[in-house]
């Protein structure tokens, strides 16, 4: 896909809060990226980032209250995903994006059969006979490497093993063909075997739809293998974005070069494994400045008191840090 | 499953035997009913006859097992008062609570799961708030404070209503209202509660990116599995209910068992007390079997146990 293409999606300085009584969650705090039509965009980072939340408003799944849309804005194909009615944007979703979400146990209705639960897709979107929504259900089990799948779409999804479950929810979100995939840390909760085989049958997919693909992860090394590019999100911030080898191997944001460096296969040039200092911030009450400061081993002054500029260290290579210049050039 | 069912009907059958033998003492435990059924002037002979005859004169427990003996033939003995057979009093009266009862739980259920199911779609929003209010006093309200204020506004200031009895339409509003504010009150929270998770799960959320209509989501996801909870109270309110609503029944002279058994109470009518017991105790038994049919056929997670 050449870098030049009409972007698919792009979120431009979202910004979310979560409202209660007392205290407001500042969980998405002006994050932006853009994918572009059959790419896959890697969303990198630690537990807490924001990563789901920027998902949930791109399919407009927050429950707001508590959630409030402070800012920014959600274009998809060009449309303002924000701006427009919300049953209009529904009957776009499942058929033009999709969302795969990380607890497949949890996102299938326990008290239906799983062939219901995809032929409800068909129905949702026009297919009035019963019959050939079960029967394009079945062929989708068959699709997603679900054996004997005239009887397996009679079960409901507590009789599947993690792995099968989360073929099932892939097989309902790819059912229309998509042009663009969420997929929500799609192999978290499953065995390493097993989550080796969910994201081949991903990507199989993806080439053989020719859909774009999100995938949220705080797995460096899927990013390595599978994502053309990267968002590292940090306390509700996109903090560095670029081509996957390009980011990976240059990092330009302190916080992507300590993710190297607490990753054992992936450091090349750095000897020593180094966990990353500190802890995750209280999105409650979020650091002054650059939000990374309490826990960078570059952070001066200025970093505690001035939000960093959106720093282009190189063509397509962004990052967010008032010393990105340097942390690229040798940091 | 089979096993199950076979589990329960043992534990009925137990609690069942506990529950005779307990009745049948502490009916005795109040005293004799010779005094009661005999005018005041009986002679000391026509006493003593009355008590050989029903037995009451042999000891407590010689009672018991000849009442034991009569129970296995299926002769739950004569009524002192009316005499007729136990059992064809009791059979007689049932119907009548059972069809109270269900109609009031069939208007609470459904009412219930409107309302409550609209309250959870806004949280804290004016409807929300206005039902809730409606359904704490609902399921606080006493209820033979209620009838009577029924009675004396419905049927006596205004005279819309008949005060008591049984007929036609109007004879049913105000024992079904009065008996229905609880279940309704207490339903309508579950309802709410049960609606309110279900709408926050992971499976509504895959439902709306899937596409399907807001009104599909919540009537079908949401409402679907909310059903469980819902049945599970519903089932113990219905219960409540067939034990025979004693204080509506009796303020509203509705001829139903929860009536026949106070009256039979107060006369020391035992045969009659015993045989009420009994068949409240079985058909809240099998009640009990069909709520958990119920549930097993709408929770596959429990079927597939
Ligand atoms: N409903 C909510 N109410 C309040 N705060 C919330 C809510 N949902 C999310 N948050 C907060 O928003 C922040 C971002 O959460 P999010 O789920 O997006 O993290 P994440 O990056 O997906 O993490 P993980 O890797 O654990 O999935 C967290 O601080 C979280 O506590
Ligand atoms: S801005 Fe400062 S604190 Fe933030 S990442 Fe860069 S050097 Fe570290
Ligand atoms: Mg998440």
């Amino acid at each position: 896909m050449p870098d030049n293409a009409a972007p698919l999606l792009e979120v431009a300085d979202l910004k979310i809060e979560f409202r209660s009584g007392r205290e407001t969650v500042y969980a998405v705090n002006g994050a932006g990226f853009s994918v572009r039509p059959g790419e896959t965009a890697a969303i990198l980072g630690e537990s807490g980032s924001g990563k789901s939340v920027t998902a949930s408003a791109i399919m407009r799944l927050l429950q707001c209250p508590p959630a409030f849309i402070a800012g920014g804005a959600i274009r998809f194909k060009g449309d303002d995903v924000l701006a427009m009615p919300l049953n209009q944007w529904r009957r776009r979703c499942g058929r033009e994006i999709a969302m795969v979400f990380q607890d497949a146990l949890a996102a299938l209705n326990p008290v239906f059969t799983v062939g219901w639960q995809i032929a409800e897709l068909f129905r949702a979107h026009g297919e009035r006979s019963g019959k050939k929504a079960e029967a394009r259900a079945v062929e989708l089990l068959a699709r997603v490497g679900i054996p004997d799948p005239v009887n397996r779409a009679r079960d409901y999804p507590h009789q599947f093993s993690g792995g099968m479950r989360q073929r099932v929810m892939i097989a309902m979100a790819i059912a229309l063909g998509p042009d663009l995939l969420i997929a929500d840390e799609p192999t978290t909760a499953l065995d390493v075997t097993v989550q080796a085989q969910i994201m081949d049958l991903l990507q199989d997919l993806q080439k053989e739809i020719g859909m774009a693909m999100i995938l949220i992860t705080h797995d460096l090394g899927v990013v390595a293998d599978v994502a053309d590019h990267v968002a590292v999100m940090y306390a509700g911030r996109v903090v560095e974005r670029g081509k996957v080898r390009d980011v990976l191997g240059k990092p330009a944001h302190p916080y992507t070069l300590a993710l190297l460096e607490s990753v054992p296969q992936l450091q090349q040039n750095s000897q020593s494994l180094r966990p990353i200092v500190g802890s995750p911030p209280d999105m409650a009450a979020p650091p002054s400045g650059c939000a990374f400061h309490p826990r960078c081993r570059f952070a001066t002054g200025e970093c505690k008191v001035k939000l960093p500029p959106k720093v282009a260290v190189a063509p397509g290579r962004v990052a967010e840090c008032h010393h990105a210049k340097s942390v690229f050039n040798g940091g | 499953m089979t096993r199950f069912l076979a589990r329960r009907s043992v534990h009925s059958a137990f609690a069942l035997v506990g529950l005779i033998v307990a009745v049948f003492f502490l009916a005795r435990l109040t005293g004799d009913p010779t005094n009661l059924f005999l005018p005041l002037d009986a002679s000391l002979e026509t006493r003593k006859e009355f008590a050989h005859k029903h037995g009451f004169d042999r000891p407590a427990i010689e009672q018991f097992w000849s009442f034991v003996k009569d129970m296995s033939h299926g002769d739950l003995g004569y009524s002192l008062r009316k005499q007729r057979p136990a059992m064809e009093l009791v059979l007689e009266a049932y119907p009548t609570t059972l069809k109270l009862a269900g109609a009031t739980m069939v208007i609470a259920i459904a009412l219930a799961i409107v309302i409550g199911a609209l309250a959870a779609y806004r949280p804290g929003g004016v409807f929300d708030r206005i039902s809730g209010i409606a359904s704490l006093a609902g399921a606080s309200a006493p209820d033979f404070w209620v009838a009577i204020t029924g009675i004396l506004i419905f049927s006596v200031s205004l005279r819309w209503l008949p005060t008591s009895g049984v007929g036609g339409f109007p004879y049913w509003i105000m024992p079904i209202t009065v008996l229905a504010l609880r279940p309704f009150g207490l339903l309508v929270q579950v309802v709410r509660s049960s609606m309110l998770s279900a709408l926050a799960s992971a499976y509504v959320k895959t439902a709306r990116a899937k596409g399907v209509s807001e009104r599909t989501v919540i009537f079908v996801h949401a409402l679907r599995n909310a059903c469980l909870s819902i049945v599970t109270v519903a089932g113990d309110l219905t219960v409540g209910l067939i034990n025979g609503a004693v204080i509506v029944e009796t303020v509203f002279g509705w001829p139903g068992v929860g009536k026949l058994m106070i009256d039979s109470v107060i006369q020391r009518d035992f045969p009659i007390v015993q045989a009420s017991i009994m068949l409240t105790a079985t058909a809240i038994f099998l009640l009990n079997i069909a709520i958990d049919l119920i549930y097993v056929a709408l929770d596959p997670r429990i079927r597939h146990q």
